[in-house]
């Protein structure tokens, strides 16, 4: 019985030096933080009481608890080292972004109407009474994409913002060959806000 | 994340301290992204509108960006033609606007609760239709009434120097 507790106890010691040898040896980033916060809110000993205590009894308790319980020990240090691992080597996914499909489009459009259209009248004269009025420049920006087999279409989407809340978007794309290009938006509209 | 200080709006001859940020879809349609950066842990966003609903309209009428070079912007520096009002002919959304007592503090964004939410429906800058949501009733007589928030982190900012 005794040489089983005394195998058991020798094994522990020598897997808990492996252990500690390899994150000595741990060069990689999250290591040398995890250091570096440990050593910044490791409590400082004011007194003789305080040393004994924090240099002395806490490791030696700690020590004994790691000895008794080292399978547990050498258990969550190959987890950490696999979820680690699984971590480093995920694939990043980008976020998705917005682009208009052919299912949104809803009719096809000349620049005249649409500039006929959408200018913007306010009786305070606060905004610009042009097409798209405060939003003219970015509506000239889109103007100057437009290519001469280009068609103008309206459209209308429902989005799923990459932060799970939905949106309606409105505006103007270009179709070149069947298939939406360059999109100008006009009109943003959150769904289900606050009734 | 920390509550957020919330916009002015003035409206039928009150003020609030609104839960909505109609400048944001503006920035989005317009791809005019500015200069701001945050001065506190309580405005994100990096600048205060103040907004105000005249005959059935959206306005803005005043402005406070924070920029990155430690200066400050106003309304003219977004509509350099228009240092007065802005017509938000660009906005749909539904302006929240807390009214009465606080209900329950949050410090995170606009999720304190109030006794009641005007809640003003915009369609292209124009007031389509205004409700009122009840949301309880305080029981301390005493307590703070409007949106506010209760604590903060302020930023130092850095006021970039040119060298002649």
């Amino acid at each position: 019985m005794i040489d089983y507790i005394i195998g058991y106890l020798v094994t522990g010691v020598v897997s808990l030096l492996i252990i500690y040898a390899i994150n000595r040896l741990d060069n990689s980033e999250e290591a040398k933080d995890l250091r570096e916060i440990r050593k910044r809110i490791e409590p400082k000993s004011k007194n003789l009481k305080e040393k004994i205590f924090n240099d002395l009894i806490v490791p030696v308790i700690a020590l004994t608890l790691a000895l008794i319980f080292w399978p547990a020990a050498i258990i969550w240090v190959i987890k950490d080292r696999l979820e680690r691992r699984a971590y480093e080597n995920r694939e990043i996914k980008e976020p998705e972004v917005f682009k208009v499909e052919k299912e949104h489009l809803k009719e096809q459009v000349s620049i005249e109407d649409v500039e006929t259209l959408e200018v913007v009248i306010d009786p305070l004269g606060a905004a610009p009474e042009i097409p798209f009025g405060h939003l003219n420049s970015a509506w000239q920006n889109f103007k100057e994409k437009i290519q001469s087999d280009n068609e103008l279409w309206s459209f209308s989407a429902q989005w799923t913002h990459e932060w799970g809340y939905k949106e309606k978007y409105n505006g103007y794309v270009l179709v070149q060959e069947g298939l939406p290009t360059a999109f100008f938006l006009t009109k943003i509209r959150a769904i289900n806000e606050i009734t | 994340m920390t509550a957020q200080s919330g916009e002015n709006l003035h409206y039928e001859g009150k003020d609030y301290s609104m839960c909505s940020e109609p400048l944001n879809q503006y920035f989005t349609l317009s791809a005019v992204m500015p200069n701001f950066e945050s001065p506190s842990t309580s405005l994100w966003r990096g600048y205060v509108g103040s907004w105000s609903i005249i005959e059935n309209r959206l306005y803005l009428v005043n402005l406070t960006g924070f920029n990155k070079d430690g200066t400050e912007s106003n309304l003219n520096a977004l509509f350099p033609d228009y240092p007065d009002q802005v017509f938000a002919h660009w906005y749909c959304g539904t302006l929240r606007v807390p009214d009465g007592q606080m209900l329950h503090y949050e410090h995170m964004g606009y999720a304190s609760t109030y006794e009641r939410d005007i809640l003003i429906e915009i369609e292209q800058g124009i007031v389509k239709e205004v409700n009122i949501k009840h949301n309880g009733e305080s029981d301390n007589p005493d307590g703070p009434e409007g949106y506010g928030v209760a604590a903060f982190t302020t930023f130092a900012r850095k006021k970039e120097v040119n060298d002649e």
